[in-house]
């Protein structure tokens, strides 16, 4: 019988909408990231720099559905990130992990993203791209979860992974990881709130 | 893995609620204390209140928000009423004998609210029996409320032709963040067009005629319907549709190049929509910091009326009072030629005068000389 309900959550669970929140700074590769994403035909060959955002909408192989919002990472639009952060399920952040110079601003908006109280007591998986591996100086996915300091985030779920927005290594396994946190989180939630109801009779 | 079958839907576009909760007067909503709006915030809840017209003998409760005033019933849970502060055209607070009670004088908040040209009279009783709160200002924070909100019009309607621009700068209200200003933006209201510039917060749209800057308009976001970009007769323009409650007009702008009409376009996009997540009414108030600043004043008003000794000087007029003595004196001394070793002395001139002068002896200001009537002795050191 538990295993039936179980099954029956997870099937539940697939034609939930899930959101994913696409942060990172300006030129990090958010916006080739989602095109890598698109199908083939929709591609486009020159992307530019995001205004404000952008909503994409996906069916993964799992048959998730899956709303991505682009957020443009110019520092005038920053302040835009927070007033999405009620309704995500996820987030993917994006690194340049060649451009070493800014480590300090990629920190910086990370603890801010950290710290909003509509994130900070919820667990929402956190997926780190250290894109544009193909680069010759690019850091490795350690050195840059050294330099950031990610062994800090003890409340959230969090993943690095190297990615090449261009070519699309890596994409794939991390976004897999994403959804199965995000799931796992949707679960436990539901699971908090059947307990909650049944104490509250 | 994640390769799309096919995309749902592109930018669109939701469409904002419509704000009524300023601008009507309802009745007995179901759940309607529940059904706060996005970015409708209650400031104050006052207890122990019953609405004397329309529910006598219901104890309630009345919650203060930044855009209305709501009283529900803690007896009866469907009796309720929202009264939108846009509505209202005159409130006071008076002193009433309850009828049942053995006639105890308590307060009342009497509001005079006008919709669909139909008037209402509301009378709000307080009913707690305390006779300590019949002399505290118990219905401060509605009057406080209510002029934050007839001072903060221009976070939530449409204006034209206003005061908000000054010398080429728009005036940014409180929390108000500018995004962008775009320049050489073409109003099309008009068959010649009128060149000014856009600036783009996260409130409002402001345009404003380089010519002339009280040909202006402030949109907020509020009251935009719609945004889109289409072709018109002046070439590909960003068109905005407003809200029924800003007018319902339809306004054309053209900016050059392309690239930049759809850079515009998606920016304002993306604040309309992110606006109408977390709308900003623009009240910013805090009952208890209220509360506290009124305490502070009563007890400084409640000082002033006590006279101490050490908060007053004394001051000695009897000299003031006389026709200034150092000029007598001064006069009897060149009359009585006590300085004849001088003769007669060259003039200077004198910059605080401006004029040419006789120097001033030893012992003698001019200050003391210039003043002749008695004053109190402040003029130029």
């Amino acid at each position: 019988m538990g295993m039936l309900h179980n099954l029956a959550d997870l099937i539940k669970i697939k034609k939930d909408k899930m959101t994913i929140l696409v942060l990172g700074l300006n030129n990090s590769g958010k916006s080739s990231i989602i095109n890598h994403f698109k199908k083939s035909s929709e591609q486009t060959s020159i992307v530019v720099p995001t205004v404000g955002f952008m909503v994409e909408q996906f069916y993964s192989m799992s048959g998730v559905s899956i709303k991505a919002i682009d957020m443009s990472g110019a520092t005038r639009y920053r302040n835009l990130w927070e007033h999405q952060f009620k309704n995500c399920h996820g987030i993917i952040y994006v690194i340049d992990s060649s451009d070493r110079m800014r480590f300090v601003v990629v920190k910086d908006e990370l603890d801010l993203v950290l710290q909003h109280p509509d994130l900070c007591n919820r667990i929402v998986p956190i997926l780190f791209y250290g894109n544009k591996m193909d680069m010759e100086d690019s850091l490795s996915s350690v050195k840059i979860a050294a330099a950031l300091r990610l062994e800090n985030i003890k409340d959230k779920p969090w993943h690095i992974c190297s990615s090449s927005a261009i070519s699309g290594e890596g994409l794939g396994e991390g976004v897999q990881w994403l959804i199965q946190q995000m799931r796992f989180a949707m679960l436990n939630n539901k699971n908090a709130a059947k307990s909650r109801s049944k104490h509250s009779k | 893995m994640l390769k799309s079958l096919a995309p749902i839907e592109g930018n669109q576009q939701p469409v904002l609620q419509l704000l009524w909760e300023d601008k009507e007067v309802k009745f007995d909503v179901p759940q309607l204390h529940k059904n706060l709006r996005s970015g409708e915030r209650v400031l104050d809840y006052i207890y122990h209140i019953e609405d004397s017209k329309g529910n006598p003998g219901d104890t309630g409760r009345l919650m203060v928000t930044n855009l209305r005033i709501i009283w529900h019933s803690l007896v009866h849970k469907k009796y309720n009423l929202s009264i939108g502060y846009a509505r209202i055209g005159n409130t006071n607070t008076r002193v009433v004998h309850m009828h049942s009670k053995a006639r105890i004088a308590s307060q009342a908040l009497y509001i005079l609210a006008v919709s669909n040209e139909t008037r209402f009279e509301f009378l709000f009783t307080d009913v707690s029996g305390e006779t300590s709160r019949r002399d505290q200002p118990i219905f401060a924070s509605v009057f406080d409320v209510y002029h934050l909100y007839q001072r903060t019009y221009l976070y939530r309607d449409l204006k034209l032709r206003g005061a908000i621009v000054q010398a080429g700068q728009l005036v940014i209200l409180p929390d108000e963040e500018v995004f962008s200003h775009v320049q050489g933006v073409w109003n099309l209201s008009s068959d010649q067009g009128n060149l000014g510039s856009f600036v783009v917060t996260n409130i409002r749209l402001v345009w404003f005629a380089d010519a002339n800057e009280t040909f202006n308009i402030s949109l907020p976001y509020l009251q935009i319907e719609s945004l889109r970009v289409r072709e018109s007769k002046y070439g590909p323009a960003l068109v905005i549709q407003t809200a029924e409650t800003g007018g319902g007009y339809v306004l054309g702008f053209r900016v050059d190049p392309a690239e930049r009409l759809n850079e515009l376009f998606k920016e304002l996009s993306s604040l309309h929509t992110v606006y109408g997540e977390h709308p900003n009414f623009g009240i910013q108030y805090n009952a208890n910091d209220a509360r506290r600043r009124l305490e502070a004043a009563s007890e400084e008003a409640a000082q002033a009326s006590q006279i101490k000794v050490d908060n007053f000087e004394e001051l000695d007029e009897r000299q003031e009072r006389e026709i200034n003595t150092k000029l007598n004196s001064y006069l009897a001394e060149g009359c009585l030629g006590k300085v004849p070793s001088q003769g007669e002395r060259a003039p200077v001139y004198c910059k605080e005068l401006g004029f040419a002068m006789e120097p001033i002896g030893d012992g003698y200001k001019l200050q003391d000389l210039w003043n002749v009537m008695p004053t109190k002795m402040e003029t130029m050191e």
